[in-house]
Order: structure tokens, then sequence, then C-alpha cells
């Protein structure tokens, strides 16, 4: 359902650790619009993993996660970025994830913590640039 | 052209875009509202405000008002209504503890609508984002009944936030031992305040603001500098600067012709003082924007 634009950070070919890279290269591209890339499964620099990209060409390499206790807070966060976290916020509960945090205001605008099955973190993100103001 | 959404809860959006009305005796529901362009001026008994885009004006449950648009181009508004079951058990929810709620979801007995200052209220950080949110949905006419719900939540929470720090933290801060009396100076100063907000491109001075907020000059330039930390004056020249910049960035005014609009008497110090302020020339602001 890619009714909305999506990326990760910046960067060009990220290299992200996560839990469980297939579930997570799933997950990324059934409710945020990424797409995968290349032949999945492939390998780069020795090491397996997932390929997939958002709808302004960045690349990101999901590897996967040595399997250790995860802290809420000290753990990797995908950061996810948004035009309108309320209204992503509100269809993605609708497909029926679940927030670990609902959207909360913070001083770069508003953020909303998703933790999916394998204990990946999501922050999905609306920044608001107040300095105008 | 007019829309208007009535929620399952009973809450409501009106929308309207037009050049030209008039509205007599309107009585409603809690209500917020906004002004996307131009302007919308207010009749509630004897006090007349004007918001513009930088502002948004409170009404509460049964206040009656008058309400008029004239225009040379369509003014597009939004009115946010709360059905009263809503905004009280919201209110409720706001200012009790989570044992009180725990214990008592539903009170028993029939709760006084909250009420809150009927003045304007700065449309800035959250709020003006949600706003822009909210109207984006709106025009898309993608209804959604719990997603607009959200938004109007999400306006109520940041009312609160706005209303704490304008209203109850600057009564609060002022030099006046009894409560009542500090209560009823803060009204009077913020009806100064409202002027200026709804006159802040005509010739307005000291005594005119003072008359009308029924304050002797003296009093009224040591108490409302004591609220708003700074000078009448200062405040009025803030307002015309803020206005300008909102117009060099959102219309296609020339310089000078933002500089009548506003209400400076000369191009030179509008420059000047725009320069002091925000540490570049309107011209280059623009330019900076448009880049």
């Amino acid at each position: 359902m890619p009714y909305y634009l999506f990326m990760i950070k910046d960067a060009i070919d990220f290299q992200l650790s996560v839990y469980e890279p297939e579930n997570t290269c799933r997950f990324l591209t059934r409710y945020f619009g990424f797409f995968k890339s290349g032949i999945p499964g492939r390998r780069i620099s020795d090491r397996q993993g997932f390929l997939i990209c958002n709808s302004f060409g960045n690349k990101y390499f999901l590897t996967p996660k040595e399997n250790t206790i995860s802290s809420f807070g000290s753990d990797e966060i995908i950061v996810v970025n948004t035009d309108d976290c309320l209204r992503d916020y509100h269809l993605l509960n609708a497909t029926g994830i679940k927030f670990e945090k609902k959207p909360q205001y913070t001083r770069n605008g508003l953020e909303a913590i998703i933790i999916d099955e394998h204990r990946n973190i999501y922050k999905l993100i609306e920044k608001r640039d107040y300095s105008d103001m | 052209m007019k829309k208007i959404q009535i929620l399952n809860n009973q809450n409501k959006i009106y929308s309207e875009i037009t050049k030209n009305a008039h509205y007599s005796n309107e009585c409603h529901e809690f209500s917020i509202r906004i002004v996307f362009n131009g302007s919308e001026e207010y009749k509630l008994g004897n006090k007349t405000l004007k918001i513009y885009p930088e502002n948004f004006l409170v009404i509460n449950e049964g206040t009656v008002f008058n309400r008029e648009i004239f225009s040379e181009f369509p003014v597009n508004t939004i009115s946010l209504l709360y059905n009263h079951q809503f905004l009280n058990s919201f209110h409720q929810s706001m200012n009790s503890s989570n044992s009180i709620l725990l214990d008592e979801p539903f009170p028993i007995g029939e709760n006084p609508t909250p009420r809150f200052l009927e003045t304007l209220y700065p449309m800035k950080g959250d709020m003006f984002f949600n706003m822009q949110h909210l109207k984006n949905l709106f025009d898309s006419d993608n209804y959604n009944d719990l997603l607009m719900n959200e938004y109007l939540i999400h306006s109520l929470i940041n009312f609160y936030r706005i209303y704490d720090k304008e209203v109850l933290a600057k009564t609060e801060q002022l030099n006046v031992l009894n409560y009542a009396n500090r209560k009823e100076l803060f009204r009077r100063l913020n009806n100064a305040k409202d002027y200026m907000l709804s006159n802040y491109n005509q010739a307005i001075n000291l005594d005119e603001i003072s008359e009308y907020a029924c304050l002797s000059p003296t009093h009224f330039y040591r108490t409302f500098k004591q609220t708003f930390n700074c000078s009448p004056h200062q405040y009025l020249i803030q307002l015309r600067l803020s206005q300008a910049k909102f117009l060099l960035k959102n219309s296609g005014y020339e310089v000078r012709e933002i500089v009548n609009l506003v209400g400076f008497d000369s191009a030179s110090s509008f420059i000047r003082l725009f320069k002091e302020k925000f540490g570049v020339t309107p011209g280059n602001y623009r330019i900076g924007i448009a880049a």
C-alpha cells in the first residue's frame, strides 16, 4: 500500500543490522513502501543479507544482527521518516500493526514506536521545523 | 463553497471558502476557528476579533456571536466543533489523576462544561502542523472518521498546551496577590492584545489600546510588559514584522505593498527593523525562500 513516501536515512547504501532480515525486508516492503532490489539473499562483501531501496532510489542492505538480548533504548533503531505521523499511525494501526508508543510530541516533531515480532525497533518520525515560529 | 462533516461522536468540522459572507447570532458547541488565508472578523458581545492565519480563536459553548468575511479573494476557513460530552471527557482525562480516572471512568452527574478565555491564540508549533494536515485531509475528500477524530483530539491536546502557556502561566506571572484581581487584570490585558492582533495594520497608539483595556496608560504599560515580556509598542512591531514575514513567504505582494499592508509608516524603517529581527533584509528573505 504505497500511499505515502518513506525513506530511512539520507545515506545511500546504508547497512542495517536487523533481526530476521528476510522478515524485516518483507515488513519494510509491505508497510513502508520499500522495494526489493536485486537478487533476494544476495551476498555483498561476504555478508549475507537483503538489499532494498526506497522510492528515492536509496539502497539499504539488511544484514543479520547478533541475537543478543534487546533492551529498548540501547538497540539500533530503524528510523522511518514520514510527512504525517498521525495519518500513518492511524493507517498502520488499522492494518493490525501494534505500536509500542503512540505518537508523542518531542522537540524534533511527532514520533511513534513500533517493535516487530523479531524485536526490531522502528521509529516513525515526522520531523517538524519549529525554528520559524 | 461549504463542507461539513459530522463524525460518529458528533464532533463536527466546517470548512468554507468564500469572498463574502455574514452570519448573525450563531451559537454552537465549544469551537476552534481557523483561517488559512486572508481574515475573518468575529463579534463576541462588544469585542471585535479578527482572525489571521497566524492566530486561531476559541469560542465557548453557548456564546452568541456574529462573523463576517469581506475579501477580494476567496478566504478559506475551518471550524472544529466539539461535542459537549466529548469535551467534558477530554477535559477530565487531562486534569485528573490516573487513579481517579480508573475509579470513576464515567462520573455520575453532569459536569460543568470547561470554559476558556475567548481570545486569539498563536497558531504555531504542533497546532500549526496538525491544522495543515487536517486541512489536507479535508481537501482530499478522503473522509475517514477515525483519522479525522485523531486530528481533532490532537488539536485539543495542542490547544491545552497553548492555553497553559499563554493564559495560565501568564496569569500566574502577574504581580498581584489576589487571584480574582490577577484573573481580571489578565483578561483586560488580553483584550488589549486582541485589539492589537485585530488592528495591527492600523495607526493605533498606547492611549487607544489602554482605553480599550479599561486600564490607565501607565498601569497598562507596566502590567503588559510584566505579562508579555515586552512593551505594547514592541509587541505591535513584532506582530507587524511577523505578518510581513508571512506575506513575504506566502504571497506575491511586493515589499512596498507589504509595508502598507502591515501598518508601517516607511519602507526604510520596516527594512531596518526586519533585518534587526531576522538578520536578513525582506528582499533577501524572499529570495532565500525561493532558492
